[in-house]
């Protein structure tokens, strides 16, 4: 009994008299809170998920092993396969061309575990019955839903620079030390803007499979809703893009190149062409087992995407904006 | 009733009659369902404002409505003066405000400290020394104060109920919304939840709390609202609802005496005596005079028409052995206006040759007599 009690009986009167300064004090603002506070606040819960620990391990991990590999490889490579496999390994080892190396990892990768991250920590604020605390507090549903977007928005960006950071120290250390050459950066000029454009690229399509969980989860208010949606269309589109840019390859005029626009893998065409279009040349010679597509123009390909974001989001926002919060 | 007033003393003077909270033909349907119908609430500033009901009654769902949780399909809000039917009014005056609606919503992975860290960033409150004093002044009030690091998820169900009260009293709210605060607590842990809201109460604060725990509610409420089905059936102070539940309680020598005076009052009512209620068989209130066969005749009648009772039975030859006013409590009055079933009371004559088993009988008597 006591414990409510003793500590409390003595302040509850103070506190009363102390109330209008601490009224002052929450901020009688429109909002409640301002947009960067509350994506701040929605990054600190990110990163303090358990699951976000175990993510960026798989994250770490896997691209460390995929270099190991990639060493492995290249070291114990002879005769025709050291031109065969050794030469186009060591260009993905050493920068630049080690930057995009570690941007089509993350390209795979991150976009799984960000779409399983994402997924998780939208729909658990469903699960935990936490948005009710944000709307009860005056925070608006919309202005909610832009600190959750910007948050995510925010870890993508920081994930694409992050790995990117980690291609670049591996191209340049362990590509020179396995006899690659680095190639200079020129001091001016567009070079300086085709790695931002690249980091930028991935970052997006990072961005957009969040926003693809962000919508499922809203819709199915749960973290397995967000999950399944974001990783379902990942592999919906892993395994039917291909064939369906078979057939329109067959079947329609111009190699039906445009119908590859209508489904979010366009992003990776977006990264593909900011690797392409700049004066560093960030792809590496093609491996025997690889098949290069055509980039489209990057201003189109980004154009796109910009679009998917957009459309997400407004749904998602309408999502939120007339529901009721019941959970 | 005895702590009904009591609990009227808490008022305090000032400003009595400001509404701090008022909904007018509130409203919300799903579909063809009417949860909420046409509520019309007044909550005045230092209320301990009751919300009653059985299960389904639509009390959350008007706590949510009040919350801007869920929009009304219809009527009005009015909070602190100004209307607040739109979640975009209400959000001015949402740090006036502090609630736990069902149950407490917070991050299991995070410490209660934490948790509190983000409630007052969503309430506005700015970082920094001040407000991490508030959330350990907050933690002691709930006596939490030892336990502010531990994570959420290491918290018993009454840590977390008294997570979920400190949350609402992050802010110092003019205005606090307690939806069943004592869910989930033991008993030590529900005098202690009892205390606070009354140590609040006698600091000015209003509060609305809804419970279905009649004893809690009658302890602490100065003015109550019951609602059925969505429907609000009385609303205003516990002792101005209890005048139209007086009873009396009647008791005899013998037991088969009680169906006679059982049909001397119906006989009298019929006949056009408008101050007379329904009667029933009862079970003595705990205290009273225990007569043979443990029934007693319960007539809904002032206690000062008791005379004219005892009268209307003489004249059939029936003397009581005893006749008491009946206290008129809250689950009385709630009873009475829900119509809910009790196991006390009922009309099937109690069976003289088996004088210990009164509690058998289930009717719903009371419908509609008092309401």
């Amino acid at each position: 009994m006591s414990a409510l009690s003793a500590s409390s009986a003595p302040r509850t009167s103070p506190a009363s008299a102390r109330a209008p300064e601490r009224r002052v004090a929450a901020r009688d603002g429109r909002r409640g809170a301002s947009l960067l506070s509350l994506a701040g606040w929605q990054l600190t819960l990110i990163r303090r998920r358990p699951a976000a620990k175990v993510l960026l391990g798989l994250l770490l991990g896997g691209y460390a092993a995929l270099v190991g590999v990639a060493v492995f490889l290249y070291v114990t490579s002879t005769g025709d396969a050291a031109d065969d496999i050794g030469g186009p390994l060591l260009a993905r080892l050493t920068f630049p061309v080690s930057i995009s190396a570690a941007g089509d990892y993350t390209d795979f990768m991150g976009v799984i575990l960000l779409s399983i991250l994402a997924g998780t920590f939208i729909g658990n604020e469903y699960t935990y019955g936490t948005r009710r605390v944000a709307v009860m507090r005056g925070v608006g549903r919309g202005w909610a839903l832009a600190a959750q977007v910007l948050a995510l928005a925010i870890a993508a960006l920081v994930i694409a620079a992050g790995m990117l950071l980690l291609g670049t120290l591996v191209g340049l250390t362990l590509g020179p030390l396995l006899g690659g050459h680095p190639a200079p950066v020129p001091p001016l000029g567009w070079a300086w803007a085709q790695l931002p454009a690249y980091a930028g690229a991935v970052a997006l399509r990072l961005f957009l499979y969040s926003l693809i969980a962000l919508f499922f989860a809203t819709l199915g208010r749960s973290a397995s809703a967000g999950t399944a949606g974001a990783l379902g269309v990942l592999i919906v589109e892993r395994v039917a893009l291909p064939v369906f840019t078979f057939v329109a390859f067959l079947t329609l005029p111009g190699g039906g190149n445009g119908v590859r626009f209508i489904t979010p893998q366009v992003n990776a065409d977006a990264v593909e062409a900011a690797a392409r279009h700049g004066p560093l040349v960030l792809t590496g010679p093609p491996l025997q087992f690889e098949i290069v597509l055509a980039a489209p123009a990057l201003v189109q390909a980004l154009a796109t995407l910009l679009l998917y974001c957009a459309a997400l989001v407004g749904l998602s926002w309408l999502l939120v904006a007339r529901r009721d919060v019941i959970e | 009733m005895g702590s009904a007033s009591a609990a009227a003393t808490y008022q305090p003077q000032r400003a009595i009659d400001e509404f701090l909270l008022r909904t007018e033909g509130l409203t919300k349907r799903y579909g063809q369902r009417t949860v909420v119908d046409g509520l019309n609430l007044e909550v005045r500033r230092g209320d301990v404002f009751g919300l009653l009901g059985p299960n389904g009654s639509g009390k959350t769902t008007t706590l949510r409505m009040l919350l801007s949780l869920v929009r009304p399909t219809s009527g009005r809000i009015e909070v602190f003066g100004r209307s607040a039917t739109h979640p975009a009014q209400l959000r001015e005056a949402a740090s006036r405000i502090g609630a736990l609606v069902e149950q407490p919503a917070f991050y299991p992975y995070l410490g209660g400290e934490e948790n509190l860290t983000g409630v007052a960033l969503l309430s506005g409150m700015p970082r920094g020394r001040a407000t991490r004093e508030r959330i350990r002044e907050a933690l002691a009030q709930v006596g939490l104060a030892a336990r502010g690091r531990d994570a959420y998820r290491t918290y018993s169900l009454g840590m977390k109920q008294r997570l979920g009260i400190a949350a609402a009293l992050l802010t110092d709210p003019e205005l606090l919304v307690l939806d069943e605060p004592t869910n989930g607590l033991d008993p030590a842990g529900m005098v202690d939840v009892r205390a606070l809201v009354e140590r609040l109460a006698r600091a000015g604060k209003t509060i609305v709390l809804a419970s279905h725990l009649l004893h809690e509610v009658q302890h602490l409420c100065t003015r109550v609202a019951i609602l059925k089905d969505g429907r609000l059936l009385a609303q205003g102070p516990v002792s101005d609802l209890a005048t139209g539940v007086e009873a009396i309680e009647i008791s005899f020598a013998r037991p088969e005496e009680l169906p006679r005076a059982l049909a001397a009052v119906q006989t009298a009512r019929a006949s056009g005596l408008s101050w007379l209620g329904a009667a029933s068989f009862a079970v003595p209130e705990a205290g009273g005079h225990a007569p043979p066969g443990g029934w007693c005749l319960l007539v809904n009648a002032p206690a000062d028409r008791a005379p004219e009772i005892a009268r209307l039975l003489a004249a059939r030859d029936l003397f009581p052995t005893a006749m008491r006013p009946r206290e008129a409590g809250l689950e009385r009055i709630f009873l009475a206006l829900t119509g809910e079933s009790t196991a006390e009371a009922g009309t099937t004559p109690p069976e003289p040759s088996q004088p210990s088993r009164p509690f058998m009988i289930t009717t719903r008597a009371m419908k509609g007599d008092v309401s």
